[in-house]
């Protein structure tokens, strides 16, 4: 089943383009790398998915509807800083996406609290700042959510982290749902991965499978990113 | 709501409580009474006393208008168009919904300081011996004209306690639409936000200014007897007032509430 549609979106910041004619389709049970350098538009693609941003141009279907109330309702989406205000508790967080999210288990994510020894009653300013990235995540993959959104979920923590989160991330998501995990550090994700997606100066350059890439190129996609990004650069491209 | 509406209580409290005091301060002071409060009062120092418990509660109301403007900006900023708007307009609720949820706890912020305020009023008026003869004073010449025509005083506070809501939502809306307004000032929010809003009340003023002139102008060129007639009746005219002023604010509210929506739905910008 086609989780996600786009068709030749279109968005810039004022003068800046930021998406190019992006065209795509997500199939449902994959788990795909939005893989590209600072600036390539993996963002603005991920907050137009989740209906943060109206693209100008193009079409978009996310289970076959258009971005709103409903597609909110089964999106689940990581942003890439903390969303939350200072005053909530943990407790309080869990209360709100059981309150708006009929998707959301509380079970599971009382269950992966308990497991990291996180106390819900806790202020969640009074967390570290690692921590609060992990209740964060552990809210967003205790719905059983139809298109999971990850911007950047292991950029700015430690190795150690960094394995906690994609371990949460596999044991956790609904099989049947798309995950779109962006990021930048590539190496460390690129196990997980179903399909990679390259994005560059706002356009699709690849959206093929990891392991047909890697058979076809001989190299990791890890490789495979810094080469051909580095070309680009070495060729006078933009960055 | 729940968590800023909590720095709220301890002023809500404090603002009664102090001008009690003043009262009592104050009553100490010019009074002859010789009362043991009173003369607690004394001993500690009455002038002084008076100085520092009439500052302290000008001071209270001063901060409560403060802190009640700061939490219907503040609560609509960080909660719509700083990071918690990441969240907000990622739930699967209508934006107007949102902007709606953030006016319904602005408002109720907003009444219960302004009953507070009025309370604290109240309290300091029937605490001072001498000023006691205002509030019966008030209350004598409300009971004699309220005799003469109770229902229409009924429904003058009817449509004046609906008037003071319309105008605080009206209010309330204004600076959601400048914030609106100046998020699409990219690097310049605030500024473009202060800017808006003065744009906005200039233009309100133009606007108001203009109607009236024309409203004028066709009462003199015309011969309206039906009107003429009206204004003569003070009582009808009052309720006609009240109910233009009413649809005004309505109207003013709702321009605000499509602009504001218009913008965070097509145009929302976070940072």
């Amino acid at each position: 089943m086609v989780t996600v549609q786009c068709r030749d979106l279109w968005k810039s910041y004022g003068r800046t383009p930021a998406l190019r004619g992006v065209n795509l389709e997500l199939e449902s049970g994959r788990i795909i790398g939005l893989l590209g350098p600072n600036g390539s538009g993996k963002t603005t693609l991920i907050k137009i998915l989740n209906g943060l941003l109206k693209p100008e141009d193009g079409a978009l279907r996310i289970c076959g509807q258009e971005p709103g109330v409903y597609t909110k309702s089964i999106v689940s989406y990581l942003p890439d800083k903390p969303y939350f205000s200072d005053w909530m508790r943990v407790s309080d967080l869990i209360g709100l996406f059981r309150d708006f999210y009929e998707d959301f288990e509380e079970g599971r994510a009382a269950g992966m609290c308990a497991a990291l020894d996180i106390d819900p009653r806790l202020r969640m300013k009074s967390l570290s700042k690692g921590t609060q990235e992990k209740v964060q995540l552990i809210l967003v993959m205790s719905r059983r959510a139809k298109l999971y959104l990850l911007d950047e979920p292991i950029a700015g923590v430690d190795p150690a982290a960094r394995d906690f989160i994609l371990t949460t991330i596999l044991n956790n998501y609904n099989p049947e749902a798309t995950v779109l995990i962006s990021t930048h550090l590539i190496a460390d994700v690129e196990k997980v991965l179903d399909e990679v997606i390259f994005l560059q100066n706002g356009q699709v350059l690849c959206h093929e499978s990891a392991d047909d890439l890697r058979e076809k190129e001989g190299k990791s996609v890890d490789e495979i990113f810094r080469e051909r990004f580095r070309m680009m650069m070495y060729e006078g491209g933009e960055r | 709501m729940r968590s800023s509406s909590r720095g709220f209580i301890p002023l809500w409290i404090l603002a009664p409580s102090v001008s009690l005091l003043f009262g009592l301060a104050a009553g100490a002071t010019f009074s002859d009474d010789n009362t043991m409060l009173y003369g607690l009062f004394l001993s500690l120092g009455g002038d002084v006393l008076t100085t520092v418990v009439s500052v302290l509660f000008f001071g209270i109301l001063i901060a409560l208008g403060v802190l009640t403007l700061l939490f219907i900006i503040q609560r609509f900023w960080k909660g719509l168009l700083k990071e918690e708007g990441y969240l907000a307009f990622t739930l699967p609720v209508e934006t107007w919904q949102l902007i709606m949820g953030k006016a319904v706890s602005a408002l109720l912020v907003s009444v219960v300081s302004t009953v507070v305020a009025f309370l604290s009023f109240v309290i300091l008026v029937l605490s001072m011996k001498e000023l006691r003869w205002l509030l019966s004073w008030i209350a004598e010449a409300f009971r004699g004209l309220f005799l003469e025509n109770p229902a229409w005083w009924c429904a003058m506070a009817v449509l004046a306690v609906v008037l003071f809501l319309f105008a605080t939502v009206s209010n309330i809306y204004r600076l959601y639409a400048a914030m609106a307004l100046g998020q699409l000032f990219e690097n310049h929010r605030v500024i473009g936000a202060f800017a808006s809003y003065l744009g906005i009340s200039v233009a309100l003023s133009a606007l108001t200014g203009m109607l009236g002139a024309i409203f004028a102008m066709i009462l003199t060129a015309f011969d309206f007897e039906w009107l003429e007639a009206l204004l003569e009746q003070g009582e009808i005219f009052g309720i006609v007032a009240m109910l233009a002023l009413i649809l005004w604010s309505a109207i003013e509210t709702a321009v605000y509430h499509i602009l504001t929506e218009w913008i965070l739905s097509t145009k929302l910008n976070l940072e």
